[in-house]
Formats: structure tokens, sequence, C-alpha cells
């Protein structure tokens, strides 16, 4: 997988403003929350947590188009560049790994990006690892699940639409937990535990780098 | 070939005018075979299938020749059928146009209705007609021991826009009194894909082999949606999150979204119609 530079990114601000570029240099806060704890997946799972923990390695934003975006309604269009995704200038970066309890009922500060003005149309998140527990019911049968997982993935060409132009705002990071078990057959989990390869290992695998799994949202500080 | 609907006044080229030819090309891949790759890392399929296409039918409309300003050099509006397969490059339209930089190209494979014929021979494009497809690819897959066929028709519309070349430069560059090429490139080993995100996916065809449980040698789309990818290694097929993608038909389906390239190399922004 293509991995940009994060620790020398070349993030395109002139030294001197009034440059033709015309940005100015920001920073904004990212804060993280877990959301849809409880869910029912595809294959009729009711899925609930007792624990999901997300490590990110660190975050990104471009001006290039979502990889995928076949339903966002604020960008109007649907994109796919499937093997061709154009990240296209680094905007922003926030470069510290940092681990999240996504069961938090309150979004969590993940920390202060640097960047510059722009318009954000992508994001990349480094997934580095999960930790996950909980219960999946179907039929009447409940199965007790763990597992934890080294993922180690440059989730990228998350769509993020927004025009970052003033030094008051914030960006929110939910993660859709409902998108990492959504696939995910539960009938195979052998006494709690995701046999490598098994279904349900391969749909969380699958689940975790889902780009609609991401979901950001720039605010403005009233 | 085809002269095109020129747009802008010639009058309006204070630097005087040239020629885009363009012309659409399936490249060895899609004329003669892809290979089984003959080593780790070489070109080819990994999994030693060779692929053998016997037609490859795109219909392509909407070509349009612009600048940055949104003065149009030329639109081509008619829909008609190329077969790839052909031994090309195929003429497509020849365009005189002020000469400068047009930078914004872009084509639509659109779905076939009323289309004529661009090289197709005439009862293929009543079949892309018939059956309003974008694409219809056919062939062989074969290995040391075993060949299978396939018959995928396609309905998946994509507009192919702000086309850039291998460099990244946008559209063409037009010679004053000169002539410049401009190609529109059919990439027929995209739809063996391995995944839809990576920049360097495998070419592979082993689980769609495997899918042929009638076992008639004959994979077709109907037996690739039975595949779930979740039943494949999670190192294969992986689709970038895109949550409209669950089996290997939708998976091929969405590859069909990668086909046209420009100038080789070459790509356009894909936007779904």
């Amino acid at each position: 997988m293509k991995r940009i530079a994060m620790t020398a990114l070349a993030i395109a601000v002139p030294l001197a403003c009034g440059t033709d570029t015309g940005r100015q240099r920001t920073t904004f806060e990212v804060d993280v929350a877990g959301i849809d704890h409880v869910s029912t997946n595809d294959l009729g799972w009711e899925i609930a947590l007792t624990r999901a923990d997300l490590t990110i390695g660190d975050l990104a934003f471009f001006e290039g188009d979502p990889l995928f975006a076949w339903s966002d309604l604020w960008i109007g269009k649907a994109y796919a560049h499937p093997g061709h995704y154009v990240e296209g200038e680094a905007l922003a970066e926030l470069l510290e790994p940092a681990t999240f309890d996504l069961l938090q009922n309150v979004p969590v500060l993940y920390g202060t990006a640097d960047g510059v003005t722009g318009d954000y149309r992508s994001a990349e998140v480094r997934v580095d690892r999960v930790v996950l527990a909980g219960t999946a019911t179907k039929d009447g049968r409940t199965v007790t699940f763990e597992w934890a997982g080294d993922i180690g993935t440059n989730v990228e060409g998350i769509a993020f639409g927004a025009i970052v132009d003033s030094p008051t705002g914030h960006v929110d990071l939910r993660v859709d937990l409902a998108k990492w078990f959504e696939r995910a057959d539960f009938s195979e989990v052998e006494d709690g535990v995701l046999v490598d390869e098994s279904q349900p290992h391969r749909a969380l695998l699958r689940g975790v780098v889902n780009t609609s799994g991401f979901l950001f949202e720039r605010k403005e500080t009233p | 070939m085809k002269r095109v609907v020129l747009i802008l006044p010639l009058i309006a080229a204070c630097g005087g005018t040239g020629t885009i030819e363009v012309n659409v090309y399936g490249e060895d891949f899609i004329e003669q075979e892809i290979p089984a790759a003959s080593a780790p890392g070489e070109e080819g399929l990994v999994d030693g299938f060779t692929v053998e296409y016997d037609k490859f039918l795109v219909a392509l409309a909407g070509l349009e020749i612009a600048n940055r300003d949104d003065e149009v050099a030329a639109l081509d509006e008619s829909l008609r059928i190329w077969d790839v397969k052909k031994p090309g490059p195929h003429a497509v339209a020849q365009i005189e146009a002020p000469a400068e930089r047009w930078d914004r190209v872009s084509v639509e494979m659109r779905r076939a209705s009323g289309a004529t014929a661009g090289n197709a021979d005439p009862a293929d494009v009543d079949m892309m007609n018939a059956g309003g497809h974008t694409v219809i690819a056919t062939g062989r897959v074969s290995n040391e021991t075993d060949t299978y066929t396939f018959d995928w028709r396609f309905d998946t519309e994509t507009l192919y826009a702000d086309c850039v070349d291998a460099d990244e430069r946008p559209g063409v560059n037009v010679p004053t009194g000169g002539t410049v090429p401009m190609q529109l490139t059919i990439h027929g080993d995209h739809l063996f894909y391995d995944d839809l995100q990576s920049d360097d996916p495998s070419l592979r065809f082993a689980a769609m082999a495997a899918a042929d449980t009638n076992n008639d040698f004959e994979v077709t789309l109907e037996e690739l949606a039975a595949v779930d990818l979740t039943s494949l290694p999670s190192d294969q097929y992986g689709t970038g999150g895109d949550p409209e993608v669950n089996d290997l038909s939708a998976f091929v389906t969405a590859l069909t979204r990668t086909l046209v390239h420009f100038q080789g190399e070459g790509h356009c922004v894909q936007i779904k119609r």
C-alpha cells in the first residue's frame, strides 16, 4: 500500500503569505468517538460490545477526492478510484499515535492537527490495532467473543468535505462500529475466539479498514 | 474516422490551430493475452492462469475536450461500440482545435441504446444495444490442466473526467500546425485485479475458477455473485471499504469503472453515473 512519508509530510504552505497558493497555516483539534455500539449486522447478528479499543498511528488530510463516496450527499457526485486514489496535496496532519476507548460516551481529544487552509476532500487514517469484545446474538443463541488484531493499514481516501479557512473550527472523527461487524457470521466463532482466516476474522479484517466506517465532520466553533 | 462538432470558433485562436487525433486501443493484454506471471513480481496472473479475450466491447460517448476556462474545443455525443480485441489503435475522431493545452478531457462509458458501430461488428452492436450494456468481455482463462470460458456483460456507467497522462499532465497540448495523438486506452487486465484500492494489485483467477460450482467450466457473473468476499483469504480482493462490494460479481463489476485510461498509463477521475 502506498505510504506517504508522514514524518516529513510536505504540506505545501508558502513560507510567506500572499504567494500564489493563498494558503495560510492553521491548526485544528480532532476528537474521536465511537458510534453504533449496539447494532444488527447484515447476517442478522445483534452485536453488543463491551470493549472497543482503536489505536491510530497517525492521521492526514488531503485535497484529493475520496476513494469511494458513492452516496455522500455533500460531494454531489460519486467517485471511485480503484487502484488510483489520487491524494493530491497534503493539507494537514496529526502524527501522534493514540489509543481510544470507542465505548466512551463522550468524544476524546486526539490532538491538534497542523496544516494549511484549503479545500479538504479526503483523509487517511493509520489503523494500527483494534481490541474488541462483546456478544453476538441471533435466533436465541448468544456468542461471546474477544479479538485483538494488529492491523497496520493506512485507510486512505476517506471522504471528508470541508473548506478550512478559519482557525475557529475543529474536526470530529466518528468511528462507526457497526461497519466493522457488518459481514461477520458469529456462528463460526469457536469458544469465543475468532480463529485466523475464519469467516468472522476475515469479515472483521475487512470491516475495520472500511472507509465508510470513518466519518469526518468539520465543525465551526461558535 | 469521425469528425466531431467543433464548438469553439477557430477564429478565437490567435496562435493558429492543430489537430487532435483520438483513438481507442486495447493494448496487448486485450489483443493478445494476459500471461501467467513467470516469476513473483513479474507481469501476469500470479496463480498460473492465462487470459485470452475473444471480444472486448465497450460503449463510449460524450467525448469532450475543453479547457479550464470552460471553452470547449469539441464535444462528440455519439454513442459508439468499439471492439478493442481487434488490432488497433482504432481512430475515433480527428479534431481541429486552437493550438493550446486543452486540459479538460472526459469521456463516458454509457449504456448502449441506439448505439452505432465504432469498429464493432453489426451483430455485436445489436447485442450491446439489446442488453443496454456498457461492456461485454468474453474469452478463455487457462492453466496447465483446465480452460474456463467467460461471457461477462456489464451495465455500469462511468464518466471518466479530467484525464491526465502518465506524467500527470492534463489533457493534450495542441501544437500549431501539428498533430497530437489522444488515446483512450482500455486496460483489460483490470478485470482480474484482486484489490480495488491498492496501487499494486495482483492479477488472479483461481477464486473465480473455484466459483464454477456447476463444473461446466464457464464462470458466470451469477456464480461469482455466490462468492462472498469473506470466504476468500483476507489478503485478496480487498475493497478499500467500498460498501457496495461484498461478492466477486460486485467486485469485477466495480473494476469495470477502472477500464478506461488516458494516453496509455494515464488516468481519469472516475465518476459513477
